[in-house]
């Protein structure tokens, strides 16, 4: 018993000198077996004699009878009475073996027991050494606040801005994620004094807690995202917590969505003088202030004024935002514009976030305002499609030829009658380019009829009108009736004017109106006298004897067509060719020098701090186990380049950034660390480097002898 | 009968028995109780004859009837296995380590490998074999025998993968390959490194799917990417491990010769040396003056092009201006050069008139360019990169190219029509880009695709490196498998240093091609899983070249298995045994030892009973 419990002090003290308990247990087994047998052999003979036996029955048995002894007595120094006991007590049923205790039972007991003990111990140690790597490979997360050893207590407390309404938290996961401008307070708690403790924000912006006391408290307003951590400064040097994250929500500015009216409305003033605004507006906590704002544009060309009004809406019920206008009230007339747009607040604070919907535009209709019709001057461009062309003609009239069979005559020869005074009109739409605007009578058909002919049922002029006869009105300033009845008349007769023209100088004559050439001029006459022609025949019913006209019309204006697009007048002056080839390097260069430049170019890689902490992780996981100190300088500025990452995106980057600050203190206090530490900051790098962009580089190509001479005499065989 | 103990040695012993023979005849001759005397002679004859055959060893020959054996090999399927064995009755079937337990088979024996077989079983001539089949360093043993095959069917998974084991900075890791589903599945396809997506491919299908996956690695170094596929149903169907080793690149020597300076050359100027290339830019300003600009270099006299030039420069770019202008020591030059390795580039703003191709054919003669009469056409050049950016069209000279027989293109526009052209002259290259005003690319911002451009270009002209050793290694080497080394150098003898990951050496001796004598040959059996640098004795450190070995062969196991089908259908193929007959084989049994032992315990025992009687 007394070997067991010198073993289980052994194992303490193996436990304290840092021995591994495994070993510790399988020796404590060892001496448990090795005791026991120890204790059997030894105390075999001491501690069963036939006295202490008989002893024992005497003290146990009462049937016995305090005789036992007399067994060990030989029987003939035995007295009567001893005798006669003796005889008794064979007589009795004793059961001497049920009585005697085994001494070793307790012993082999405790044995049994310390071995359990032992293998409890190995199996402990076996598992716990299962556990250790599972315990590094997890790496410690920031969640789980791992507090200083001088820290007792470390809790931030939370206020949100007022506005936002939320409770204030108290918590004690040091990660942060609340509102912007929330109020953060630390409070810290210390086991002894210390001479500093700050909190340092993103690497740059530090908190001091004040001086005095074991409890300080420490607060600032959150208004940047990134990371934080403790740093405390003890007799003993500086120590510092892992890195906690802070993740702010911003205030967004509502939203406006406009649901009437629509984006382009169109009122009629008349009926409705009301326009109903409805609005949805929506914010993360609440819309402080919000109202329609509505410009007024009126006016016309560059004479536009423009008035600015706001309303506030009406009522609000659910977010839905109503406001009626009305119209008239706000001077909206006729043919003005109006440009609706919603405008609303939020109640953050300081400053609100502002946000404006869309704009949408209400018109009114001008009714009175009249339709310019258009000007002679663009009888082309204008109503194009009034005209026949003189193709068109030809196509009818061939037509009208097919389908001569078909029709009756008086069908016929009002078919070709109707060509005939399209064929007039269109003899009219050319004469114009030379000046014969003022032709009224035409083949010696009155205006009258055709005008007739050419009426339409209902009352609306014929448009083809307006070309066959010229409307006069008062300050025409043409000539009066008289003169072209008598122009009508007989317009090829040679007058007297006709022939003094030859001799005199007339400006103002209809030919000389126009800006064409002669040529062109005598061209365009020449298809003219065609379409005379044409017209001719058509009005005699003859179509199969107008068609030659026709064409050869409609030949001429072709060419006159592609003539007057060949026609480019050029202008000014036309420089002689330049002859660079012959020209060029021909100068005196006797004084002029080369030039030769020689820079070397280096580019700066930004990147160049994190290559070289990747450079040194990779060797690291491949097998070099002391970090030198030249690794640690690299891995620190490494550290920089990520905590720089971790500010922008610390979800992403603030875990390597721990692991990082681990391995760190462990390779400086140690000169090794644990490499499971590497593989987030492996990664963490990897994903900071930008992809390289392709450069040029020379192929392996080891070519022998053979081989060369082949490609010499193959390429190329001249 | 024949001996073990074959050729001279066997002769010496016949001597020295013939010698102790002769003294001991001489000693019995010359007793002079002569009792017995051709008894003794006998027993001394037979005594120094069974201990000479003792050493010798005698074997006699013994004729085995041929049979056929089945060789099971992983893979295999018990019930095919049993069929066949119902229909042939082999005499023996054997199991390779790897081949599916079957104890349905009454007469099987596993064999630790598959030279055993040949060892002990000697009569077997034909060989049937089951499941994936066998290694190519495996079927070298069998080269004799004839193949009967009954494969497993191909395994599910990758069957054909091929990627570059060292690229440089900048250059796509490519895998390629060809993944087998035996039904319809739906896969996705990964590459990852450090636990990032770099690439994903969907495949949808069955049979045989090319796959090809796309991955920059960004910092020079050895990095481990991972292939891995996920069903649809979120399980990963296959994991393998990719290593690449990614080298900084080598920067290059570019000259450019250029009849006015010129915006093109600036941009390439700038993007060129900020990398680290060596640049040399002559532009002529007016008639021989010369603006000569040196990046990264050492200024050198540059009027004139001499050899010695031409050796410095990887690249030349030149108009076709001045490349008409050089004067014909000029042009000898650079036509050597060009021979010797150089890369031309010459930039083409019309066409050449034909005096010109007739006069400077070597640097012209292998192309057409006919004029074109619409000016300003912009095409879209492709062909040099991999992304899918939508890049700005770019004016090209007014010519359509023509290349003759032999000559490769190297841009194209989207209707095929080459842009730039090159052809082989020596053992460098001559091209011809009618491209221009790429820097149009830089201005916008569109930065990659000039780069991809112009590196592409430089690329495929630059002047190969010829004395650089080339390594090339077996496909997924793995411990304790061999992996076969060829490398090409040019120095006899070489000799190359293996370093374990543990950081213990190995030597690797070289095996010398028979045909291609700068081609040396070598096996090595990896210990180590890991990575492991090999390099050539008497070179630099920085040629070592690093490859990783793989720790089971498990991984790419279904690789694995397709590689063992091809290399044994490849076998069976190329070794028909069909035209042997025979019938009969001849072996050689070895005679127990104890037979000779006795004969000479015997006629000892003679020898000495006869002097004491």
């Amino acid at each position: 018993m007394a070997v067991s419990f010198a073993l289980a002090l052994l194992l303490l003290v193996s436990y304290f000198l840092d021995l591994p308990i495994l070993h510790a247990a399988w020796m404590w087994i060892a001496l448990s077996v090795v005791g026991f047998f120890l204790l059997y052999l030894f105390c075999k003979h001491r501690l069963a004699t036939p006295e202490k036996i008989a002893e024992h029955l005497n003290r146990t048995a009462p049937q016995w009878e305090e005789s036992a002894q007399l067994l060990l007595k030989p029987a003939a120094e035995l007295s009567l009475l001893e005798a006669k006991q003796l005889q008794r007590l064979r007589a009795q049923p004793l059961h001497a073996e049920m009585l005697l205790p085994n001494p070793f039972v307790s012993a082999l007991k405790l044995s049994v027991a310390s071995i359990v003990c032992a293998v409890l111990t190995l199996w402990l140690s076996y598992i716990l050494r299962l556990e250790v790597p599972h315990a590094t490979q997890a790496l410690p997360s920031s969640h789980t606040a791992v507090l200083l050893p001088t820290i007792t207590r470390f809790d931030v407390e939370l206020v949100p801005p007022r506005y936002t309404q939320r409770e204030r938290i108290t918590s004690s996961s040091l990660d942060l994620r609340t509102f912007e401008h929330s109020q953060a307070t630390w409070t810290l708690e210390l086991s002894q004094p210390v001479r500093a403790a700050r909190l340092i924000f993103n690497h740059d912006d530090t908190i001091y807690f004040p001086a005095e006391g074991l409890m300080r408290q420490a607060s600032t307003t959150l208004s940047r995202s990134g990371f934080y951590f403790l740093e405390v400064e003890t007799e003993h040097g500086i120590e510092r917590s892992n890195y906690y994250k802070i993740s702010l929500a911003r205030d967004e500015p509502p939203t406006i969505s406009l649901l009437e009216p629509h984006q382009r409305t169109e009122v009629d003033l008349m009926r409705h003088s009301r326009l109903t605004v409805v609005a949805r507006i929506h914010d993360d906590f609440a819309v402080r202030e919000s109202k329609v704002q509505a410009v007024l544009a009126q006016g016309k060309g560059e004479n536009i004024r423009f008035k600015k009004f706001f309303f506030p809406f009406d009522f609000i019920h659910r977010g839905q935002h109503t406001k009626t206008l009305d119209l008239l009230a706000l001077g909206l007339k006729p043919g003005d514009e109006l440009y609706l747009t919603v405008e609303a607040k939020d109640n953050r604070e300081p400053q609100p976030n502002p946000a404006r919907s869309e704009t949408v535009l209400i018109t009114t209709k001008d009714t009175a305002e009249v339709e310019t019709d258009f000007s002679m001057s663009l009888p082309v461009a204008a109503q194009p499609d009034y005209f026949r062309s003189q193709r068109q003609i030809i196509i009818d009239t061939e037509k009208l030829l097919r389908e001569r069979r078909m029709l009756s005559p008086a069908a016929f020869q009002a078919r070709s009658e109707a060509l005939g005074v399209d064929q007039k009109v269109l003899r009219l739409r050319y004469g114009k380019f030379l000046g014969e605007e003022f032709e009224s009578a035409i083949g010696g058909t009155p205006m009258e009829e055709i005008e007739q002919s050419l009426a339409p049922k209902d009352s609306t002029p014929h448009p083809l009108l307006k070309f066959i006869r010229h409307v006069h009105d008062e300050n025409c300033g043409h000539l009066s009736k008289a003169s072209l009845a008598a122009l009508e008349k007989n317009p090829n007769e040679t007058t007297v004017e006709k022939l003094m023209s030859q001799f005199v100088h007339t400006h103002d004559t209809e030919e000389g109106a126009t800006f064409y050439s002669d040529a062109i001029k005598a061209q365009l006459k020449a298809a003219l006298a065609e379409m005379w022609d044409a017209e001719l025949y058509l009005r005699m019913h003859k179509p199969e004897e107008a068609l030659p006209y026709e064409l050869k019309a409609l030949k001429l204006l072709k060419d006159l067509q592609q003539n007057s697009r060949l026609y480019v007048q050029r202008m000014g002056f036309e420089p002689p060719p330049l002859k660079p080839d012959e020209k060029r390097l021909t100068g005196k260069l006797d004084k002029v020098s080369s030039r030769t430049d020689s820079q070397t170019v280096v580019s700066q890689d930004e990147f160049a701090t994190v290559r070289e902490a990747l450079a040194v992780i990779s060797n690291l996981r491949s097998g070099q186990e002391l970090v030198s100190g030249n690794a640690l300088q690299h891995l620190t500025q490494g550290a920089r380049a990520l905590a720089r990452a971790a500010e922008s995106d610390p979800l992403r980057y603030l875990d390597a950034l721990q692991a990082l600050r681990q391995f760190l203190d462990a390779a400086e206090q140690q000169g090794r660390a644990p490499l499971v530490y590497l593989q987030p900051i492996e990664r963490a790098f990897w994903s900071l480097l930008p992809e390289p962009e392709p450069q040029p580089k020379r192929r392996d190509l080891p070519v022998p002898a053979l081989a060369k001479s082949y490609f010499q005499h193959f390429g190329y065989t001249r | 009968m024949e001996f073990a103990l074959r050729g001279l040695w066997q002769w010496v012993l016949w001597l020295i028995a013939a010698l102790i023979l002769a003294y001991l005849v001489r000693l019995e001759l010359r007793r002079p109780n002569r009792r017995q005397l051709a008894l003794r002679l006998l027993a001394s004859a037979v005594a120094l004859l069974s201990l000479a055959l003792l050493c010798l060893e005698p074997m006699y020959r013994q004729p085995v009837r041929v049979s056929d054996a089945f060789l099971l090999t992983s893979g295999s399927d018990a019930k095919q296995v049993q069929h066949a064995a119902d229909s042939l009755h082999p005499a023996c079937i054997f199991a390779l380590p790897h081949a599916p337990l079957t104890d349905t088979l009454d007469n099987l024996e596993r064999l630790p490998n598959v030279a055993m077989l040949l060892r002990r079983y000697p009569h077997v001539r034909r060989v049937h074999i089951f499941g994936d089949g066998l290694r190519p360093d495996e079927l070298e043993s069998l080269s004799h025998l004839q193949l009967v095959l009954h494969l497993a069917p191909l395994p599910d998974g990758p069957v054909a993968v091929s990627y570059p084991h060292r690229i440089a900075l900048g250059e796509p890791l490519r895998v390629q390959g060809t993944w087998h589903a035996s039904r319809r599945d739906s896969l996705w396809l990964y590459l990852d490194v450090n636990g990032e997506h770099c690439d994903s491919l969907s495949l949808v299908g069955e049979s045989q799917l090319p796959f090809e996956l796309n991955a920059v690695p960004r910092q020079p170094g050895k990095w481990l990417y991972t292939f891995c596929a996920l069903r649809t149903a979120r399980d990963t169907a296959f994991a393998g491990t990719i290593p690449i080793q990614v080298v900084p690149p080598q920067p290059i020597h570019v000259l450019i010769l250029e009849s006015a300076p010129n915006f093109e050359t600036r941009t390439l100027k700038q993007w060129a040396s900020i990398t680290g290339n060596a640049l040399v830019i002559r532009s002529m300003v007016s008639r021989e003056k010369f603006f000569t600009e040196f990046l990264n270099t050492t200024p050198f006299a540059l009027e004139r092009l001499t050899p010695s030039i031409l050796e410095k420069v990887d690249v030349v770019i030149i108009d076709l201006q001045t490349l008409v202008r050089l004067s014909a020591s000029e042009q000898a030059a650079l036509r050597q050069a060009v021979e010797a390795g150089l890369g031309l580039l010459i930039a083409l703003p019309d066409a050449p008139a034909v005096r010109q191709l007739r006069e400077h054919d070597f640097f012209l003669g292998f192309f057409t360019a006919v004029p074109e009469s619409r000016q300003g056409r912009f095409v879209r050049p492709q062909g040099f990169s991999l992304r899918h950016s939508s890049s700005t069209a770019l004016p090209i000279a007014p010519l359509r190219l023509r290349g003759n027989f032999g000559t490769e293109i190297l841009m194209q526009d989207e209707a095929g029509q080459p842009l730039v052209l090159s052809s082989t002259r020596g053992l460098g290259k001559v091209a011809v880009s009618i491209v221009q005003e790429t820097f149009r690319w830089a201005l916008e911002g569109q930065r990659e695709l000039y780069a991809d451009y112009w590196s592409h270009a430089l690329k495929c002209l630059a002047r190969p490196n010829l004395d650089t050793d080339l390594w090339t290694h077996s496909l997924l080497p793995t411990v304790d498998l061999p992996c076969h080394f060829t490398l090409r150098t040019s120095p006899a003898m070489p000799i190359a240093v293996v370093e374990l990951p543990s950081g213990v050496c190995d030597t690797l001796f070289f095996r010398q091609h028979p045909i291609e004598p700068t081609r040396w040959e070598s096996t090595l059996w990896p210990r180590e899983p890991g990575w492991h640098q090999v390099q050539r004795i008497g070179t630099a450190d920085s040629t070592s070249v690093a490859f990783y070995v793989h720790s089971s062969q498990e991984e790419w196991s279904s690789l694995r298995r397709a590689l063992m089908h091809q290399a044994t259908q490849a076998f069976a193929h190329l070794h028909p045994h069909d035209s042997v007959h025979v019938s009969m084989v001849q072996t050689y049994e070895p005679i127990s030892p104890w037979w000779f032992f006795v004969l000479f315990v015997m006629a000892a025992a003679y020898l000495w009973a006869e002097r004491k009687f």
